[in-house]
């Protein structure tokens, strides 16, 4: 019988919340179970973080911390595919909004005793610090965009992960217009979709929370912002949140800001 | 005994089946723990300072992501922060969905605890799915309890974990059947 393929998953700076894609995915997660050997994936009871010869590594959370710089690259060295789930992971997350702060002064304010804290200046992506293979976008993932591309490399191909914007999941489910029709500030034409759209699903705009889409126009959106009373510091926060060091997104954002902030 | 005065440590540098990160280390002496440390290990990622200068409208979305196993307990702390501020009073409606919503997230957390979590402990198996090889029931309501939450804060969160009828002030839109 053939070995089965070993996966691994790995927390780094989070909330947890894509784990928690896998451990909500109900009897897919025991099918899953069958079909692979979970090697490391502390949060289900398998423990073995550095381990060897891993087929499909997941990292979920961002490099925070100094043990995190070292520990991601024994996972890189050890794995044949290594798939960052969530903005985190991807993009660095929310608590990359530190990078443009002063950090010294935020872990002084925060902690009574800094110095047990351990915490880099910036929050970073993974594929700042090695080779992604496979990026999937979300704060959270969605459970079935993670099990389609376990499905696919079990199966030998290449997941096919969709960069449209959330405009086209709007206008495959009906939905009507929250930009032209309520003036929201509505991101979904600067998002990608994997969502569902779910927010303009219930009348609310996007908030970005899947990261850029494919050629995301994202001074025009947030003109079309301003040209509608927003705030160039608000729109800036818009672009500045849970993608914040998305570089399009940093871009857009820095650029409303009118501060460009030049941080190694 | 012989062994009476004999030290041993034990240290478990990665937590299982928790929530979060943790490390514990104990020291025995003989029948005496010694020293015991809990670690938690968990990197700071400054939400009491990540907030400040946003505007109110935003705060929900942030706080669901302190925790995506609890997000919202998180929620409905902000919301209530923030409408204590504004000197808003929220009708018995609002507060019973609310008191629902929670209910979802504390049945599909705690059935997950309960029972892939904690159970494999009690019962002598290193995962779930180690368990339910042997205790295929056990799991089974455990992912009906887990669904039955998750649909609850589907249902009232409109379509996700991290969503919360919109903005705080206008939690008066009715939850959407889908």
């Amino acid at each position: 019988m053939m070995q089965k393929p070993r996966v691994s998953v790995h927390k780094f700076s989070s909330c947890d919340g894509c784990q928690l894609a896998l451990l909500n995915g109900g009897q897919a997660l025991f099918q899953l179970a069958e079909l692979v050997d979970f090697v490391h994936f502390a949060e289900a009871g398998f423990i073995d973080p550095e381990a060897k010869n891993i087929d499909i590594a997941f990292i979920e959370g961002s490099v925070s911390t100094p043990d995190e710089e070292r520990r991601i690259k024994v996972i890189r060295e050890h794995a044949r595919f290594l798939i960052t789930i969530g903005a985190c992971a991807t993009a660095g997350g929310v608590q990359a909004l530190r990078n443009a702060a002063k950090h010294a002064e935020w872990l002084r304010r925060i902690y009574p005793s800094p110095e047990f804290v351990a915490s880099l200046k910036t929050s970073s992506a993974i594929a700042n610090h090695v080779k992604v293979d496979l990026e999937i976008w979300g704060c959270p993932v969605n459970t079935q965009q993670v099990l389609d591309a376990i499905r696919s490399l079990l199966s030998g191909a290449y997941p096919k992960i969709s960069r449209d914007s959330v405009c086209l999941e709007c206008k495959r489910q009906g939905n009507v217009c929250v930009v032209v029709t309520k003036k929201q500030p509505c991101m979904g034409p600067v998002t990608r979709t994997g969502c569902g759209a779910i927010c303009p699903s219930v009348g609310r705009g996007c908030y970005a929370c899947y990261g850029p889409s494919e050629n995301p126009n994202t001074m025009a959106l947030g003109q079309h912002f301003a040209a509608q009373g927003m705030s160039t510091a608000r729109i800036a926060q818009q672009f500045l949140h849970i993608n914040n060091q998305a570089p399009i997104f940093q871009q857009a954002g820095m650029a409303f800001k009118g501060i460009p902030i030049v941080k190694q | 005994m012989s062994n009476n005065n004999k030290t041993r440590s034990i240290e478990v540098p990665i937590l299982a089946r928790v929530e979060g990160e943790g490390a514990l280390s104990i020291q025995i002496k003989g029948q005496t723990i010694k020293s015991l440390q809990l670690k938690i290990y968990e990197p700071p990622r400054f939400f009491e300072k990540l907030l400040e200068g946003r505007h109110y409208d935003e705060v929900l979305d942030f706080v669901a992501r302190i925790c995506g196993i609890c997000p919202v307990a998180y929620q409905m702390s902000a919301a209530q922060a923030i409408e204590s501020c504004f000197e808003v009073t929220i009708t018995p409606w609002i507060r019973e969905m609310r008191r629902l919503f929670y209910c979802g997230e504390w049945l599909e957390s705690h059935s997950l605890h309960v029972h892939f979590l904690a159970a494999p402990d009690f019962l002598g198996f290193n995962s779930a799915p180690e368990m339910a090889k042997h205790h295929p029931e056990v799991l089974r309501r455990g992912l009906r309890l887990q669904a039955l939450g998750n649909a609850l804060v589907t249902l009232l969160g409109g379509g996700a974990r991290f969503i919360l009828w919109g903005h705080v002030l206008v939690v008066s839109i009715k939850p959407q059947v889908r």
